[in-house]
Protein backbone atom coordinates (compact mmCIF):
# COMPACT_ATOMS: atom_id res chain seq x y z
CA UNK A 1 0.00 0.00 0.00
CA UNK A 2 1.17 3.55 -0.64
CA UNK A 3 2.16 4.92 2.67
CA UNK A 4 4.65 7.80 1.55
CA UNK A 5 4.39 11.25 3.04
CA UNK A 6 2.06 14.11 1.57
CA UNK A 7 2.56 17.86 1.96
CA UNK A 8 -0.87 17.92 3.08
CA UNK A 9 -2.76 18.71 6.37
CA UNK A 10 -5.80 16.81 6.03
CA UNK A 11 -4.19 13.46 4.12
CA UNK A 12 -0.92 13.56 6.00
CA UNK A 13 0.13 10.11 3.99
CA UNK A 14 -0.65 9.02 0.69
CA UNK A 15 -2.71 5.86 1.96
CA UNK A 16 -5.30 8.21 3.55
CA UNK A 17 -5.17 10.17 0.20
CA UNK A 18 -5.58 7.25 -2.03
CA UNK A 19 -8.71 5.56 0.27
CA UNK A 20 -10.48 9.01 0.64
CA UNK A 21 -10.12 9.28 -3.24
CA UNK A 22 -11.48 5.91 -3.21
CA UNK A 23 -14.67 7.12 -1.46
CA UNK A 24 -15.17 9.74 -4.02
CA UNK A 25 -14.37 12.76 -1.55
CA UNK A 26 -13.98 15.99 -3.09
CA UNK A 27 -12.06 17.41 -0.62
CA UNK A 28 -9.68 14.18 -1.48
CA UNK A 29 -9.80 14.80 -5.48
CA UNK A 30 -9.12 18.67 -4.80
CA UNK A 31 -5.99 18.00 -2.97
CA UNK A 32 -4.91 15.49 -5.80
CA UNK A 33 -4.69 18.39 -8.09
CA UNK A 34 -2.96 21.06 -6.10
CA UNK A 35 -0.20 18.90 -4.92
CA UNK A 36 0.28 17.55 -8.38
CA UNK A 37 -0.88 19.47 -10.72
CA UNK A 38 2.44 21.97 -10.67
CA UNK A 39 5.23 18.80 -10.37
CA UNK A 40 3.33 17.49 -13.62
CA UNK A 41 2.95 20.79 -15.23
CA UNK A 42 6.65 21.20 -14.62
CA UNK A 43 7.72 17.74 -16.01
CA UNK A 44 5.54 18.51 -18.72
CA UNK A 45 7.26 21.40 -19.26
CA UNK A 46 10.74 19.41 -19.38
CA UNK A 47 9.57 17.05 -21.81
CA UNK A 48 9.02 19.90 -24.50
CA UNK A 49 5.23 19.76 -23.99
CA UNK A 50 4.56 23.24 -25.72
CA UNK A 51 2.90 25.84 -23.10
CA UNK A 52 -0.71 26.00 -24.86
CA UNK A 53 -1.11 21.93 -24.21
CA UNK A 54 0.27 21.37 -20.89
CA UNK A 55 -2.79 22.35 -18.79
CA UNK A 56 -5.23 19.78 -20.78
CA UNK A 57 -2.50 17.31 -20.90
CA UNK A 58 -2.25 17.50 -16.98
CA UNK A 59 -5.95 17.89 -16.30
CA UNK A 60 -6.81 14.91 -18.61
CA UNK A 61 -4.09 12.94 -16.86
CA UNK A 62 -5.53 13.53 -13.21
CA UNK A 63 -9.03 12.33 -14.79
CA UNK A 64 -7.74 9.19 -15.57
CA UNK A 65 -5.55 8.27 -12.75
CA UNK A 66 -8.45 9.46 -10.52
CA UNK A 67 -10.79 7.26 -11.97
CA UNK A 68 -8.43 4.68 -11.91
CA UNK A 69 -7.62 4.99 -8.33
CA UNK A 70 -11.20 4.41 -7.23
CA UNK A 71 -11.64 1.15 -9.04
CA UNK A 72 -8.47 -0.53 -8.80
CA UNK A 73 -7.85 -3.55 -6.10
CA UNK A 74 -4.31 -2.71 -5.29
CA UNK A 75 -3.42 0.88 -5.57
CA UNK A 76 0.52 2.13 -6.36
CA UNK A 77 2.77 2.12 -3.69
CA UNK A 78 4.60 4.97 -4.62
CA UNK A 79 2.00 8.02 -5.97
CA UNK A 80 4.20 10.56 -6.98
CA UNK A 81 6.50 7.97 -8.97
CA UNK A 82 3.35 6.36 -10.45
CA UNK A 83 1.49 9.66 -11.24
CA UNK A 84 4.91 11.35 -13.20
CA UNK A 85 5.47 8.19 -14.69
CA UNK A 86 1.74 8.20 -16.23
CA UNK A 87 2.76 11.44 -17.45
CA UNK A 88 5.83 11.18 -18.85
CA UNK A 89 4.38 7.44 -20.80
CA UNK A 90 1.82 9.64 -22.30
CA UNK A 91 4.30 12.28 -23.48
CA UNK A 92 6.47 9.69 -25.18
CA UNK A 93 3.49 8.26 -26.67
CA UNK A 94 2.64 10.92 -28.08
CA UNK A 95 6.29 12.24 -29.15
CA UNK A 96 6.29 9.12 -31.15
CA UNK A 97 3.07 9.33 -33.08
CA UNK A 98 3.99 12.84 -33.92
CA UNK A 99 7.39 11.63 -34.64
CA UNK A 100 5.65 8.78 -36.79
CA UNK A 101 3.22 10.98 -38.26
CA UNK A 102 6.34 13.69 -39.69
CA UNK A 103 7.91 10.53 -41.03
CA UNK A 104 4.93 9.25 -42.77
CA UNK A 105 4.34 13.38 -43.95
CA UNK A 106 8.36 13.14 -45.18
CA UNK A 107 8.19 9.81 -47.24
CA UNK A 108 5.37 11.06 -49.07
CA UNK A 109 7.18 13.85 -50.09
CA UNK A 110 10.04 11.63 -51.95
CA UNK A 111 7.59 8.62 -53.06
CA UNK A 112 7.44 9.33 -56.69
CA UNK A 113 3.70 7.76 -58.36
CA UNK A 114 2.44 8.05 -61.67
CA UNK A 115 1.04 11.44 -61.66
CA UNK A 116 2.11 14.25 -63.25
CA UNK A 117 0.92 16.44 -60.35
CA UNK A 118 2.15 14.67 -58.11
CA UNK A 119 5.69 15.73 -59.16
CA UNK A 120 4.46 19.44 -59.40
CA UNK A 121 3.73 19.32 -55.58
CA UNK A 122 6.90 17.78 -54.61
CA UNK A 123 9.14 20.74 -56.52
CA UNK A 124 7.29 23.24 -54.66
CA UNK A 125 7.15 20.77 -51.26
CA UNK A 126 7.81 21.94 -48.08
CA UNK A 127 10.45 18.93 -48.42
CA UNK A 128 11.72 20.86 -51.31
CA UNK A 129 12.20 24.52 -49.59
CA UNK A 130 14.20 22.28 -46.97
CA UNK A 131 16.20 20.13 -49.41
CA UNK A 132 17.70 24.18 -51.06
CA UNK A 133 18.95 25.11 -47.04
CA UNK A 134 22.23 23.76 -45.69
CA UNK A 135 22.22 20.66 -44.10
CA UNK A 136 24.09 22.30 -41.40
CA UNK A 137 21.15 24.06 -39.89
CA UNK A 138 19.24 21.09 -39.12
CA UNK A 139 21.75 19.41 -36.90
CA UNK A 140 21.63 19.97 -33.24
CA UNK A 141 23.77 22.80 -31.58
CA UNK A 142 26.78 20.97 -30.37
CA UNK A 143 26.38 22.03 -26.82
CA UNK A 144 23.14 20.68 -26.50
CA UNK A 145 24.38 17.41 -27.94
CA UNK A 146 27.17 17.43 -25.56
CA UNK A 147 25.09 18.10 -22.98
CA UNK A 148 22.88 15.03 -23.62
CA UNK A 149 25.76 12.98 -23.61
CA UNK A 150 26.81 14.31 -20.19
CA UNK A 151 23.21 13.71 -18.76
CA UNK A 152 23.93 10.00 -19.96
CA UNK A 153 26.81 9.82 -18.61
CA UNK A 154 25.89 11.79 -15.15
CA UNK A 155 22.56 9.59 -14.56
CA UNK A 156 24.87 6.31 -14.92
CA UNK A 157 27.97 7.10 -12.97
CA UNK A 158 26.72 9.49 -10.35
CA UNK A 159 25.09 8.23 -7.03
CA UNK A 160 21.37 8.74 -6.09
CA UNK A 161 22.43 11.70 -3.68
CA UNK A 162 24.77 13.12 -5.80
CA UNK A 163 22.20 13.26 -8.51
CA UNK A 164 19.68 14.58 -6.13
CA UNK A 165 21.84 17.31 -5.41
CA UNK A 166 22.60 17.99 -9.00
CA UNK A 167 18.79 18.20 -9.91
CA UNK A 168 18.44 20.71 -6.14
CA UNK A 169 21.38 22.74 -7.75
CA UNK A 170 20.03 22.95 -11.23
CA UNK A 171 16.51 24.02 -9.71
CA UNK A 172 17.89 26.59 -7.30
CA UNK A 173 17.01 25.04 -4.40
CA UNK A 174 18.22 26.72 -1.24
CA UNK A 175 20.99 24.70 0.50
CA UNK A 176 18.65 24.57 3.65
CA UNK A 177 16.14 22.75 1.92
CA UNK A 178 18.58 20.63 0.13
CA UNK A 179 19.84 19.69 3.31
CA UNK A 180 16.30 18.96 5.01
CA UNK A 181 15.80 17.02 2.19
CA UNK A 182 18.73 14.64 2.75
CA UNK A 183 18.60 15.01 6.69
CA UNK A 184 21.42 16.82 6.82
CA UNK A 185 23.16 19.78 8.66
CA UNK A 186 23.44 22.78 6.42
CA UNK A 187 27.33 22.44 6.46
CA UNK A 188 27.12 18.95 5.52
CA UNK A 189 25.21 20.00 2.69
CA UNK A 190 27.44 22.42 1.79
CA UNK A 191 30.47 20.20 1.82
CA UNK A 192 28.17 17.62 0.06
CA UNK A 193 27.43 20.38 -3.66
CA UNK A 194 30.91 21.01 -3.69
CA UNK A 195 31.77 17.39 -3.78
CA UNK A 196 29.49 17.22 -6.15
CA UNK A 197 30.80 19.88 -8.30
CA UNK A 198 34.13 18.12 -8.31
CA UNK A 199 32.45 14.98 -9.03
CA UNK A 200 30.67 16.31 -11.86
CA UNK A 201 34.19 18.62 -13.12
CA UNK A 202 36.07 14.87 -12.97
CA UNK A 203 32.97 13.06 -14.93
CA UNK A 204 32.50 15.95 -17.66
CA UNK A 205 36.65 16.13 -18.04
CA UNK A 206 36.87 12.15 -18.07
CA UNK A 207 34.56 12.21 -20.63
CA UNK A 208 35.52 14.91 -23.02
CA UNK A 209 37.56 12.41 -25.12
CA UNK A 210 34.21 10.43 -26.33
CA UNK A 211 32.95 14.57 -27.81
CA UNK A 212 32.44 14.97 -31.08
CA UNK A 213 35.37 17.78 -31.79
CA UNK A 214 32.48 20.56 -31.98
CA UNK A 215 30.85 19.41 -28.77
CA UNK A 216 34.31 18.40 -27.07
CA UNK A 217 34.94 22.41 -27.87
CA UNK A 218 31.85 24.15 -26.31
CA UNK A 219 32.28 22.39 -22.83
CA UNK A 220 35.92 23.21 -23.25
CA UNK A 221 34.98 26.69 -23.61
CA UNK A 222 32.86 26.50 -20.28
CA UNK A 223 35.84 25.01 -17.89
CA UNK A 224 38.30 27.86 -19.39
CA UNK A 225 35.70 30.89 -18.43
CA UNK A 226 34.80 28.48 -15.10
CA UNK A 227 38.42 28.55 -14.62
CA UNK A 228 39.19 24.59 -14.55
CA UNK A 229 42.57 24.01 -16.17
CA UNK A 230 42.42 20.89 -18.29
CA UNK A 231 45.94 21.08 -19.59
CA UNK A 232 46.60 17.29 -21.07
CA UNK A 233 43.81 15.70 -19.27
CA UNK A 234 41.04 16.16 -22.26
CA UNK A 235 42.92 14.53 -24.91
CA UNK A 236 44.61 11.46 -22.30
CA UNK A 237 41.08 9.47 -21.26
CA UNK A 238 43.39 8.22 -18.48
CA UNK A 239 44.36 11.28 -16.45
CA UNK A 240 41.10 12.14 -15.24
CA UNK A 241 41.97 14.93 -12.63
CA UNK A 242 41.94 18.42 -13.73
CA UNK A 243 43.46 21.23 -12.58
CA UNK A 244 42.04 24.38 -11.46
CA UNK A 245 43.31 27.63 -11.45
CA UNK A 246 43.81 30.41 -8.73
CA UNK A 247 40.66 32.45 -8.76
CA UNK A 248 38.12 31.81 -5.75
CA UNK A 249 34.70 31.69 -7.10
CA UNK A 250 31.63 33.73 -6.09
CA UNK A 251 30.13 33.04 -2.55
CA UNK A 252 27.81 30.26 -1.97
CA UNK A 253 25.06 30.55 -4.53
CA UNK A 254 22.55 28.32 -3.13
CA UNK B 1 39.93 22.97 -5.98
CA UNK B 2 39.28 26.85 -6.76
CA UNK B 3 36.90 27.30 -9.87
CA UNK B 4 33.79 29.42 -11.15
CA UNK B 5 31.63 27.76 -9.12
CA UNK B 6 28.32 29.56 -10.66
CA UNK B 7 29.45 28.95 -13.76
CA UNK B 8 30.08 25.07 -12.68
CA UNK B 9 26.44 25.44 -11.59
CA UNK B 10 25.65 26.77 -14.66
CA UNK B 11 26.73 23.66 -16.41
CA UNK B 12 25.10 21.43 -13.67
CA UNK B 13 21.72 23.02 -13.91
CA UNK B 14 21.63 21.93 -18.04
CA UNK B 15 23.02 18.42 -17.53
CA UNK B 16 20.32 18.15 -14.72
CA UNK B 17 17.38 19.24 -17.02
CA UNK B 18 18.60 17.09 -19.38
CA UNK B 19 18.72 14.26 -17.03
CA UNK B 20 15.20 15.03 -15.72
CA UNK B 21 14.30 15.17 -19.26
CA UNK B 22 15.31 11.90 -20.16
CA UNK B 23 14.49 8.07 -20.27
CA UNK B 24 16.45 7.39 -17.38
CA UNK B 25 15.16 10.23 -15.47
CA UNK B 26 12.53 7.12 -13.58
CA UNK B 27 15.55 5.60 -12.24
CA UNK B 28 16.96 8.88 -11.08
CA UNK B 29 13.62 10.56 -9.95
CA UNK B 30 12.24 8.60 -7.15
CA UNK B 31 9.24 9.16 -4.49
CA UNK B 32 11.09 11.31 -1.87
CA UNK B 33 13.05 13.50 -4.84
CA UNK B 34 9.81 14.31 -6.98
CA UNK B 35 7.70 14.88 -3.97
CA UNK B 36 10.16 17.57 -2.53
CA UNK B 37 10.52 18.84 -5.86
CA UNK B 38 6.63 19.20 -6.41
CA UNK B 39 6.14 20.59 -2.99
CA UNK B 40 9.23 23.40 -3.89
CA UNK B 41 7.45 24.42 -7.08
CA UNK B 42 4.21 24.52 -4.91
CA UNK B 43 5.55 26.79 -2.61
CA UNK B 44 6.60 28.93 -5.70
CA UNK B 45 3.67 29.58 -7.27
CA UNK B 46 2.37 33.14 -7.36
CA UNK B 47 -0.71 34.53 -6.40
CA UNK B 48 -2.37 34.08 -9.34
CA UNK B 49 -1.21 30.69 -10.36
CA UNK B 50 -2.35 29.90 -7.26
CA UNK B 51 -5.97 30.87 -7.28
CA UNK B 52 -6.08 29.00 -10.31
CA UNK B 53 -4.82 26.33 -9.66
CA UNK B 54 -7.95 26.16 -6.73
CA UNK B 55 -10.82 26.82 -9.16
CA UNK B 56 -9.36 24.05 -11.66
CA UNK B 57 -9.11 22.11 -8.41
CA UNK B 58 -12.57 22.43 -7.44
CA UNK B 59 -13.75 22.13 -10.44
CA UNK B 60 -11.58 18.90 -11.35
CA UNK B 61 -13.01 17.48 -7.93
CA UNK B 62 -16.41 18.17 -8.83
CA UNK B 63 -16.51 16.73 -12.26
CA UNK B 64 -14.75 13.27 -10.66
CA UNK B 65 -16.31 12.94 -7.52
CA UNK B 66 -19.75 12.56 -9.43
CA UNK B 67 -18.30 10.49 -11.70
CA UNK B 68 -16.90 8.07 -9.38
CA UNK B 69 -20.41 8.13 -7.98
CA UNK B 70 -21.72 7.19 -10.93
CA UNK B 71 -19.03 3.96 -11.98
CA UNK B 72 -20.38 3.03 -8.57
CA UNK B 73 -23.98 3.22 -8.79
CA UNK B 74 -23.44 1.53 -12.21
CA UNK B 75 -22.11 -1.37 -10.91
CA UNK B 76 -24.79 -1.86 -8.30
CA UNK B 77 -27.72 -1.29 -10.17
CA UNK B 78 -27.01 -2.87 -13.46
CA UNK B 79 -28.57 -1.84 -16.75
CA UNK B 80 -31.53 -4.20 -17.22
CA UNK B 81 -33.64 -4.57 -20.48
CA UNK B 82 -37.52 -2.62 -20.18
CA UNK B 83 -40.09 -4.47 -20.64
CA UNK B 84 -43.68 -3.22 -19.85
CA UNK B 85 -47.32 -3.84 -20.91
CA UNK B 86 -50.32 -1.47 -20.86
CA UNK B 87 -52.42 -1.83 -17.70
CA UNK B 88 -55.30 -3.90 -17.90
CA UNK B 89 -57.72 -1.24 -16.18
CA UNK B 90 -56.47 2.50 -16.15
CA UNK B 91 -56.25 2.87 -12.16
CA UNK B 92 -54.82 5.46 -9.61
CA UNK B 93 -51.30 4.18 -8.59
CA UNK B 94 -52.64 3.29 -4.95
CA UNK B 95 -55.48 1.33 -6.68
CA UNK B 96 -53.02 -0.44 -8.62
CA UNK B 97 -50.09 -1.75 -6.74
CA UNK B 98 -51.67 -4.95 -5.56
CA UNK B 99 -53.35 -5.80 -9.04
CA UNK B 100 -49.60 -5.07 -10.56
CA UNK B 101 -47.67 -7.52 -8.02
CA UNK B 102 -49.88 -10.11 -8.56
CA UNK B 103 -49.59 -10.00 -12.44
CA UNK B 104 -45.14 -9.81 -11.46
CA UNK B 105 -45.40 -6.26 -12.39
CA UNK B 106 -44.92 -2.85 -10.76
CA UNK B 107 -47.13 0.39 -11.62
CA UNK B 108 -45.30 2.68 -13.85
CA UNK B 109 -45.37 6.52 -13.80
CA UNK B 110 -43.91 9.26 -15.56
CA UNK B 111 -41.75 11.01 -13.20
CA UNK B 112 -41.87 14.68 -14.77
CA UNK B 113 -45.59 13.88 -14.99
CA UNK B 114 -45.03 13.13 -10.98
CA UNK B 115 -42.87 16.20 -10.58
CA UNK B 116 -45.82 18.59 -10.70
CA UNK B 117 -45.42 21.00 -8.35
CA UNK B 118 -48.74 20.51 -5.63
CA UNK B 119 -49.51 17.31 -7.58
CA UNK B 120 -49.90 13.71 -5.14
CA UNK B 121 -48.46 10.65 -6.55
CA UNK B 122 -50.92 8.34 -5.68
CA UNK B 123 -53.97 10.21 -7.25
CA UNK B 124 -52.29 9.75 -10.72
CA UNK B 125 -53.88 6.91 -12.95
CA UNK B 126 -51.73 4.53 -14.53
CA UNK B 127 -51.83 3.09 -18.07
CA UNK B 128 -48.60 1.11 -18.38
CA UNK B 129 -47.01 -1.56 -15.87
CA UNK B 130 -43.87 -2.53 -15.89
CA UNK B 131 -42.76 -6.47 -16.04
CA UNK B 132 -40.59 -7.94 -13.52
CA UNK B 133 -37.62 -9.62 -14.03
CA UNK B 134 -37.75 -13.22 -12.96
CA UNK B 135 -35.23 -12.65 -10.46
CA UNK B 136 -36.94 -9.65 -8.48
CA UNK B 137 -39.92 -11.02 -6.35
CA UNK B 138 -42.54 -8.56 -6.84
CA UNK B 139 -43.51 -6.37 -3.93
CA UNK B 140 -46.99 -3.98 -3.63
CA UNK B 141 -44.11 -1.76 -2.39
CA UNK B 142 -42.58 -1.54 -5.65
CA UNK B 143 -43.36 1.55 -8.20
CA UNK B 144 -41.78 2.21 -11.23
CA UNK B 145 -40.76 5.87 -12.35
CA UNK B 146 -40.01 6.57 -16.27
CA UNK B 147 -37.05 9.40 -15.65
CA UNK B 148 -37.15 12.74 -16.80
CA UNK B 149 -33.90 15.21 -17.18
CA UNK B 150 -30.48 14.99 -17.10
CA UNK B 151 -29.20 15.28 -13.89
CA UNK B 152 -28.24 11.82 -13.11
CA UNK B 153 -26.65 11.09 -16.31
CA UNK B 154 -24.54 9.24 -17.50
CA UNK B 155 -26.43 6.46 -14.88
CA UNK B 156 -29.97 7.38 -15.69
CA UNK B 157 -30.57 9.00 -19.28
CA UNK B 158 -34.01 10.83 -19.60
CA UNK B 159 -36.82 7.77 -20.48
CA UNK B 160 -34.90 5.29 -18.62
CA UNK B 161 -37.26 3.42 -15.81
CA UNK B 162 -36.33 2.97 -12.69
CA UNK B 163 -37.58 0.74 -10.07
CA UNK B 164 -37.66 1.93 -6.75
CA UNK B 165 -38.92 0.43 -3.20
CA UNK B 166 -41.33 2.82 -1.52
CA UNK B 167 -40.52 3.68 2.40
CA UNK B 168 -37.06 1.94 2.20
CA UNK B 169 -34.75 3.40 4.61
CA UNK B 170 -31.88 5.32 2.01
CA UNK B 171 -28.04 4.67 3.20
CA UNK B 172 -24.81 6.30 2.05
CA UNK B 173 -24.77 6.23 -2.13
CA UNK B 174 -28.31 4.93 -2.37
CA UNK B 175 -30.04 6.27 -5.60
CA UNK B 176 -33.49 7.92 -4.03
CA UNK B 177 -37.12 9.83 -5.05
CA UNK B 178 -37.40 12.31 -2.92
CA UNK B 179 -39.97 14.97 -2.44
CA UNK B 180 -38.50 18.50 -2.72
CA UNK B 181 -41.00 21.73 -1.67
CA UNK B 182 -41.45 24.01 -5.54
CA UNK B 183 -39.86 20.79 -7.35
CA UNK B 184 -42.07 17.74 -6.74
CA UNK B 185 -40.09 14.54 -7.09
CA UNK B 186 -36.93 13.82 -7.91
CA UNK B 187 -34.13 11.24 -8.32
CA UNK B 188 -30.98 11.97 -6.47
CA UNK B 189 -27.96 9.84 -5.31
CA UNK B 190 -27.32 10.30 -1.29
CA UNK B 191 -24.09 12.13 -1.04
CA UNK B 192 -24.22 12.55 2.83
CA UNK B 193 -26.05 11.71 5.83
CA UNK B 194 -25.60 14.41 8.75
CA UNK B 195 -27.61 15.32 11.80
CA UNK B 196 -30.92 13.97 10.07
CA UNK B 197 -30.66 15.67 7.03
CA UNK B 198 -29.89 14.07 3.61
CA UNK B 199 -27.07 15.32 1.17
CA UNK B 200 -28.93 14.71 -2.24
CA UNK B 201 -26.34 15.15 -5.50
CA UNK B 202 -26.74 14.35 -9.10
CA UNK B 203 -24.08 12.61 -11.30
CA UNK B 204 -24.36 15.60 -13.49
CA UNK B 205 -21.49 18.06 -12.15
CA UNK B 206 -23.38 20.89 -13.13
CA UNK B 207 -26.22 20.35 -11.24
CA UNK B 208 -25.65 21.86 -7.22
CA UNK B 209 -26.63 19.01 -4.66
CA UNK B 210 -29.34 20.26 -1.65
CA UNK B 211 -29.51 19.62 1.61
CA UNK B 212 -33.52 17.78 2.60
CA UNK B 213 -34.69 16.70 6.48
CA UNK B 214 -34.72 12.62 6.49
CA UNK B 215 -37.95 11.71 7.47
CA UNK B 216 -40.60 9.69 5.46
CA UNK B 217 -42.52 12.68 4.07
CA UNK B 218 -39.67 13.69 2.30
CA UNK B 219 -38.01 10.42 0.77
CA UNK B 220 -40.37 8.69 -1.50
CA UNK B 221 -38.20 5.38 -1.50
CA UNK B 222 -35.00 3.75 -2.85
CA UNK B 223 -33.98 2.76 -6.34
CA UNK B 224 -33.59 -1.18 -6.71
CA UNK B 225 -33.04 -1.07 -10.71
CA UNK B 226 -33.10 0.14 -13.30
CA UNK B 227 -34.23 -0.67 -16.60
CA UNK B 228 -32.78 0.98 -20.16
CA UNK B 229 -35.35 3.03 -22.60
CA UNK B 230 -35.70 1.59 -25.85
Amino acid sequence: MAGGKLASSRYPTQQMLITAIRRGEESALRELFVLYGPLLRDQAKKMSVPLGERDQLVQTLLDDIALHLAEVEIPPRELTSYIVSSLRNQIRTQHRHEARALEHNERAYGEYGASRERIVAECHSQYGMRASISSDTEVDPPLRSAIKKLADKSASQLTQEELTLMIGVGRYIPLRHLAEQLGLSHGAARVRVSRVRERFIKLAVQYLTTLEPREKREIERFFRRADVRLGPTSSNPNADVPHTGDKRGPQEQL
Amino acid sequence: MSYDEGLIDELMRLVAAEVEASERAAGVLDENLLAWIGEDLRKGLSGSERAKDEISATAFARRISARIAALRAEKALPQRELRYRAAPVVARVSRALTEAKDRHCATMLDLAVAAGVGRELWDEPCEQWLELPPDIEPSERFLALRVAGDSMSPVLESRDVILIELNASPKMDDLVVARIPDQGYVVKRVAAIKNGRLELSSFNPLYESMMIVRNRSSILGTVIARFKHE
